[in-house]
């Protein structure tokens, strides 16, 4: 049984249970077969019987028929048994027999016609026509003999076959008794039992065994289905990491705008009234209204990264969209905000195309506080509407601290957050992951391209044709792999 | 009555910090960067720094490095670690120093961890690595 190891390729399940029938099958037809030929054997030898039983029955005919002829007194009478002996002799002659009962049957018509040549007037010589039917009735005699021996020599062979096939039973049946335990066994081993298998680590995982793995054994479409419940599996958890790491990263990006209102708010408590005067009370209020603002975007952000990742995110598209009134209004809207940074506007050419306006003020708004974040001691935001012709190009640029080479494509990813001591990029968060949903969805690029301690530029490219790419849902098969973005890093 | 630098790229958190400070009697000054933390040190020392950990350029446990690295006092000072990252303790252990925080804090937390720090002075330990190591 062990010659049926799987070190070779995995059979279909068709394949296995197909050679498991055929071989049942072979094992029917076998006994099928000899049944058969028992059956046609033993009917052969009781045909042969019954024709040896019918030629005894004439050989006694033929003997009276003899006597009969013998004692007849007028020609007539004597022309009837004649006859009479002439039809025996010819179905005594048609009986299948052996070589010697074929030598006594041409004795016995030898004989009788002899007998019966010999003529019968009263003056004939009364004792050769005894003489001739002795012959005739001595041939017969010992015809009957050997018919009587072939009786014996039938029922001989009549009871051997019947031995033989009493034991060619015996022997089939536990032969297929055997293949049957063998066939179960084998059918259960390949079979059976990877399946039983495969229920229990689905039954576990199902459990809460979040680590049960299916092993991949047994015919080839078990195998299959064993490795994408694994893959599925494994799939499953990468999302609910990535879910667990969503959920950590708002908790993350959550703690500095409360740190903040926190202690804006105790700033303002009774306790210090007097010694808190106006411009400080009023920073303070200020202060405080950033930070719902900080924690409202964030709020916007998370729900417009939930329904990116659930593949529902619409645009509001409108024609003959003003980029240049877009910038404009961006600007406004930081005037003041950071007295380190000076916001410098630039637009050049026909700057309206197709898009979603409040979309593509949210990322520009959203490349601009990076921006800001970036360029922490100050200094100067460049934002620049370009028209390239079949495209207008959006950017953004910092003379900040940079971003390295190996962080620039976690970027967009939701709160990829490196680790600690100087590796990386301190609270991504959502914002770019957001922007470059939506510039996607517009059919349009982000690129970055930066240099670690000179700045970086952020450049977003929408085509002013057609636009729309609807967000494709997120398969378990994300998390997209980082080298969706085109970086170019000097 | 204590020099204080307050060092966080958050110049909303900085801010606040910086008033709740001096509104209880300390002397404060702030910077948005681990970078920027440094020039101030070396304009001049002060009794207690608190840092935050994540910025960018040069982070907390970045700047703590180059305190301890500098032998111009920089290394005596204690560190308030303060920060939103999950593994606070941990990062306070690597660094060397006991005084941690976890953002968001109540600020009479934080007058306490501040009083204990200028009472206990502990600055920052680490072993320093031998010349065995450094091949």
């Amino acid at each position: 049984m062990r010659m049926m190891r799987k070190t070779r390729t995995p059979r279909s399940v068709r394949r296995v249970v197909g050679a498991y029938l055929l071989l049942l099958a072979a094992v029917a037809a076998l006994a099928s077969v000899a049944l058969a030929v028992s059956a046609t054997r033993l009917y052969r030898l009781t045909d042969d019987l019954s024709q040896i039983a019918d030629s005894l029955g004439q050989a006694v005919e033929l003997e009276n028929a003899l006597s009969a002829h013998a004692a007849s007194r007028s020609a007539a009478d004597r022309d009837v048994h004649a006859r009479k002996i002439a039809r025996l002799l010819k179905d005594i002659e048609g009986s299948v027999g052996s070589e010697a009962e074929h030598d006594a049957t041409r004795l016995v018509h030898v004989a009788v016609d002899a007998y019966l040549a010999r003529p019968v007037a009263e003056t004939a010589d009364a004792h050769t026509a005894a003489a001739a039917q002795a012959d005739a009735e001595a041939a017969l005699i010992e015809y009957r003999r050997l018919r009587a021996a072939s009786v014996r020599e039938a029922t001989f062979r009549a009871r051997r076959w019947d031995d033989a096939a009493i034991i060619g039973a015996l022997a089939i049946v536990a032969f297929a008794a055997g293949v049957v335990v063998a066939a179960s066994r084998w059918l259960t081993r390949d079979c059976v039992r990877p399946i039983e298998a495969l229920d229990a680590a689905i039954e576990r995982y199902v459990a809460g065994d979040r680590r049960a793995t299916a092993a991949e054994e047994g015919p080839r479409e078990l195998r299959s289905i064993a490795r994408r419940f694994n893959q599925l599996a494994a799939a499953l958890q990468r999302l609910e990491r990535r879910r667990a790491a969503f959920v950590g990263g708002v908790a993350h990006d959550l703690r500095g705008p409360l740190a903040a209102l926190r202690m804006s708010v105790e700033v303002l408590s009774p306790a210090r009234a007097q010694n808190v005067d106006a411009r400080r009370a009023e920073q303070t209020r200020e202060r405080i209204g950033r930070q719902i603002d900080r924690m409202e975007r964030m709020l916007w952000d998370l729900l417009d990264a939930s329904r990116i990742e659930a593949g529902i995110l619409e645009l509001h598209v409108e024609e003959n969209v003003d980029l240049r009134a877009l910038c404009r209004s961006v600007h406004e809207m930081f005037e003041g905000a950071s007295p380190l940074h000076e916001l410098r506007i630039r637009v050049e050419g026909n700057v309206t195309t197709r898009c979603d306006p409040a979309r593509m003020e949210q990322v520009l708004l959203n490349l601009v506080s990076n921006a800001i974040k970036y360029s922490p001691n100050g200094g100067v935001i460049d934002i620049a509407a370009d028209d390239e012709g079949d495209s207008v190009v959006l950017s953004v640029s910092d003379h900040g601290v940079g971003i390295a080479a190996e962080d620039q494509a976690r970027l967009f990813q939701p709160f990829q957050r490196a680790g600690l001591s100087g590796e990386g990029i301190p609270g991504v968060g959502l914002g770019l992951f957001v922007v470059k949903s939506i510039v996607d969805a517009h059919g349009g690029a982000i690129t970055l391209e930066s240099t670690l301690g000179a700045g970086s530029t952020f450049r977003v490219r929408l085509p002013k044709a057609r636009a729309g790419v609807a967000v494709s849902p997120a398969s378990p098969e994300l998390p997209a792999s980082p080298a969706e973005v085109p970086v170019v890093a000097h | 009555m204590a020099e204080i630098l307050v060092v966080d790229d958050d110049t909303d958190i900085a801010a606040a910090l910086v008033d709740l400070l001096e509104l209880d009697g300390h002397r404060v000054r702030s910077a948005s960067s681990g970078v920027e933390g440094l020039a101030r040190l070396r304009e001049q020392l002060v009794d207690l720094v608190l840092v935050d950990v994540e910025m960018p350029q040069l982070d907390g446990p970045g700047m703590a490095d180059a305190m301890l690295r500098d032998d111009r006092g920089l290394e005596h000072i204690p560190l308030i670690l303060v920060s939103g990252v999950d593994d606070l303790a941990a990062v306070a252990r690597r660094v060397g120093t006991p005084y941690h925080l976890a953002k968001p804090f109540a600020f009479d937390t934080l007058a306490r961890m501040v009083e204990r720090a200028l009472r206990e002075k502990v600055p920052p330990l680490r072993a320093r690595p031998s010349p065995d190591a450094m091949r």
